[in-house]
C-alpha cells in the first residue's frame, strides 16, 4: 500500500494512458480497483497500472465505460436562425443518446449577445445540456462540434452539482427549457 | 570587522521588518457566506468577482475564502470560453 498522486500529464511510457482524477492509493499493484479521492466519485476500475520510474507515480488507465455526469454548452452561429438552432440542439441530443448517454436536461437561452466578438459574430444561440455518458460519447460530441460549421463555441465540463439520479429525458418531442442567465443573487 | 558587518545586516533586516505593511483586516461580507458552489452560467454572480475590465478580482478585495476564490476563478474561465463574460474589455476613447 502506498500513496500516489497522479499528475495531469500523459505517461511517456505507454500509449492510451489517460489522465485521471486523483487516485489516493492503490492497495496492491496488481489490484483492479483504486480508491478515488475526488469527492464522492466512486472508485475507479483499473485496467492498467504502471509505475513510472522517474516520477514514482502510478498512472491509471480509465476505462472508457465509466459513466459520469456532464454539462455541455453550445453556442450556435446567429446566422442559423431560430429553427436552425433548434435543429442543431436536436442533433446533438441525438448524438448523446445514440452513443448510450442519458440526457437529463436541455436548456435554451435563445439568442444572446456575446461578451466579445467571435468570428465577426456579435450574437449566438446558447444551449445547455446535462447528461450522463461515458468518454466515447464525449469524444464523439467534440469531434462533431469541430466539424460542424454552425457551432461557434462549445464547452463540456463535469457537472459537479449532479446527483446522478436525475430522470432521463426521451428524445422524442424533446423540448429545451427556455431560461436565461440566473437573475438575482 | 566581521562583527560589524553582521550587525549591519541585522540592522537592515530589522528595518525591513518595520517597513513591512501590516496585514489588512479582513472585511467580512455577508453575501459570501452562502456561496458554496459557483456556476459558470451565473453571469450576475461572476460579475461581482470581476473588474470592469474583465479581470478576476483578487481575494484580498472581495474577501472570498480560498476555496471560494478557486471556484470563482474556475467558473470565470469557463464562462469566458463560451463568451458569457469578457476576457478583456478595452476602453474606447
Amino acid at each position: 500500500m502506498f500513496s500516489i498522486r497522479t499528475g495531469r500529464r500523459l505517461d511517456p511510457m505507454g500509449k492510451g494512458i489517460d489522465t485521471c482524477t486523483q487516485v489516493r492509493y492503490v492497495s496492491n499493484l496488481n489490484c483492479r480497483r483504486a480508491d478515488c479521492s475526488a469527492g464522492a466519485r466512486s472508485s475507479l476500475r483499473l485496467s492498467t497500472l504502471c509505475l513510472h520510474p522517474a516520477w514514482r507515480k502510478v498512472y491509471v488507465r480509465r476505462e472508457a465505460s465509466i459513466v459520469n455526469s456532464y454539462e455541455c454548452a453550445i453556442v450556435f452561429y446567429p446566422t442559423v436562425g431560430d429553427d436552425g438552432a433548434k435543429a442543431g440542439m436536436a442533433k446533438y441530443a441525438g448524438v448523446i443518446v445514440s452513443g448510450g448517454g442519458e440526457l437529463t436536461r436541455v436548456e435554451s437561452w435563445g439568442k444572446r449577445k456575446l461578451a466579445f466578438e467571435i468570428a465577426h459574430q456579435g450574437e449566438g444561440y446558447y444551449f445547455f445540456y446535462k447528461f450522463r455518458a461515458n468518454r466515447e460519447v464525449l469524444n464523439e460530441l467534440v469531434r462533431q462540434f469541430r466539424i460542424d460549421e454552425t457551432v461557434l463555441r462549445h464547452l463540456i465540463v463535469r457537472d459537479e452539482a449532479a446527483v446522478g439520479s436525475e430522470p432521463k429525458l426521451e428524445l422524442e418531442g424533446l423540448q429545451a427549457v427556455e431560461s436565461g442567465p440566473k437573475e438575482g443573487s | 570587522m566581521a562583527k560589524g558587518g553582521k550587525a549591519k545586516a541585522r540592522d537592515k533586516k530589522e528595518r525591513k521588518a518595520k517597513e513591512r505593511r501590516p496585514p489588512r483586516a479582513r472585511k467580512r461580507k455577508a453575501f459570501l457566506d452562502d456561496i458554496t458552489y459557483v456556476d459558470y452560467k451565473d453571469v450576475r454572480l461572476l460579475r461581482r468577482f470581476m473588474t470592469d475590465r474583465g479581470k478576476i478580482t483578487p481575494r484580498r478585495i472581495t474577501g472570498a475564502t480560498a476555496k471560494q476564490q478557486r471556484m470563482v476563478a474556475r467558473a470565470v474561465k469557463r464562462a469566458r470560453i463560451i463568451a458569457l463574460v469578457p476576457f478583456v474589455r478595452e476602453y474606447y476613447r
